[in-house]
């Protein structure tokens, strides 16, 4: 036995440690232990609720902020069909005397955000509106009138969009029959007519404004 | 579950898992208990710092911080049992203090005539030690802990707890002796 050995011996007796475990008969009361794994239930069931308040608290504020962002976007990005028809009918209708305004940019924003197509074509589109000065001097039909046949043909009976053609430009219905209109006051019929016959390539069964239809039958 | 460690059933229960706390229960459930039961003046104390020191083991916000489960489950009792002491003693006790002396243990032949039971002698004179010297023993034979890790709960020195244990044996074998 090592020095090292015999000092260790002075804090392990073993035969000492035996009777001591010997003498561990000892056990905590039944009741005890219900009380302290009953209070360890308790607190893990709160603990695993903690979890969820987070977590949903969570799930609240994403959903909430999802929510802000979208009601708060400005509406020249999204506008209902309804607030597009007044916007543009609008814009058709008479204006006060005054100062020139700039052209009708802003309903042809308006139009581009709700209709992508649209995007492209929005210089030509401009170009091909009259000014509002023509506008305002040719509108005849009452307001009401006019708004609510333009909503008919744009809404109600447009068909589905067929497939684009290459080369084609890309344009909606409504600029396409604007700028007809335009070509009809202006007296330029003959390419009225070319472009009647394109447009009903395109969507032959889309009804147009009076003044156009009566001009396609007179045609036909 | 009974093959994970301590600290992971100690996890796991804070997160909610409560048949993890019943596995870390039964590991240290008799042994936790005789510690404080050696080392409390009554069963009715050593019954209630018993639960004390679980309950707060439940109700810990945060996870111990260095050792084991084990020296932070007995760190906590010994606390209690510390606090109790200074409470129904009213002096204060000092970790630090190296206790050198025994008292006198010594049985009148009478009473050791009526002592049949070897185990019964044991306890008897385990808790006729001093304070510091049975609370090393009882750390070293029911928590396990090795002088490091017994210096280290106590604060005081590992020669110091060498110190309290050698005068532990030689005062338990000196009356123990006919049982050995």
């Amino acid at each position: 036995m090592t020095t090292q050995d015999q000092h260790q011996e002075k804090i392990e007796d073993r035969s000492l440690s035996a009777l001591y475990q010997a003498s561990r008969r000892e056990q905590p009361a039944a009741d005890l232990d219900g009380e302290i794994l009953a209070q360890a239930h308790r607190y893990a069931r709160s603990r695993r609720r903690r979890w969820l308040i987070p977590l949903s608290t969570a799930a609240v504020i994403l959903l909430g902020t999802s929510l802000t962002l979208t009601l708060v976007q400005p509406p020249t990005e999204i506008m209902a069909p309804d607030e597009m028809d007044d916007a543009f009918s609008e814009e058709l209708a008479p204006q006060s005397p005054g100062p020139a305004s700039p052209p009708a940019a802003a309903p042809v924003i308006k139009r581009q955000a709700i209709m992508p197509e649209a995007r492209q074509p929005a210089v030509e589109l401009q170009s091909a509106l009259p000014s509002r000065a023509a506008t305002d001097a040719d509108v005849s039909v009452p307001k009401e009138k006019r708004s609510a046949e333009m909503k008919q043909q744009r809404f109600s009976t447009a068909p589905a969009m067929p497939e684009r053609e290459v080369g084609e430009s890309i344009r909606t219905p409504q600029a396409w029959i604007d700028a007809m209109l335009t070509m009809l006051r202006k007296g330029d019929l003959k390419a009225l007519r070319a472009e009647l016959v394109l447009f009903r390539k395109r969507y032959p069964e889309l009804p147009l404004p009076s003044e156009l239809a009566d001009f396609e039958s007179q045609s036909d | 579950m009974d093959g994970m460690s301590d600290e992971v059933l100690f996890r796991r229960y804070r997160k909610g898992d409560a048949p993890a706390f019943e596995t870390l229960y039964q590991r240290y459930r008799q042994s936790l208990y005789l510690f404080l039961l050696r080392s409390c003046d009554s069963s009715a104390d050593a019954d209630e710092l018993y639960q004390d020191a679980w309950s707060r083991v439940i109700t810990a916000t945060k996870p111990f911080r260095e050792g084991s489960f084990k020296a932070y489950l007995f760190r906590i009792a010994r606390n209690l049992q510390i606090d109790r002491y200074r409470r129904e003693h009213l002096i204060p006790v000092s970790d630090d203090e190296v206790v050198a002396q025994v008292s006198d243990p010594s049985p009148t032949p009478d009473a050791r005539a009526n002592e049949q039971d070897c185990t019964e002698r044991m306890k008897r004179q385990l808790a006729e030690l001093p304070r510091e010297q049975s609370e090393a023993f009882l750390l070293k034979e029911e928590g396990g802990f090795t002088l490091e890790q017994i210096a280290e709960m106590v604060r005081v020195g590992r020669e110091t707890i060498k110190s309290r244990l050698r005068y532990a044996l030689k005062q338990l074998r000196k009356v123990l002796e006919d049982c050995l």
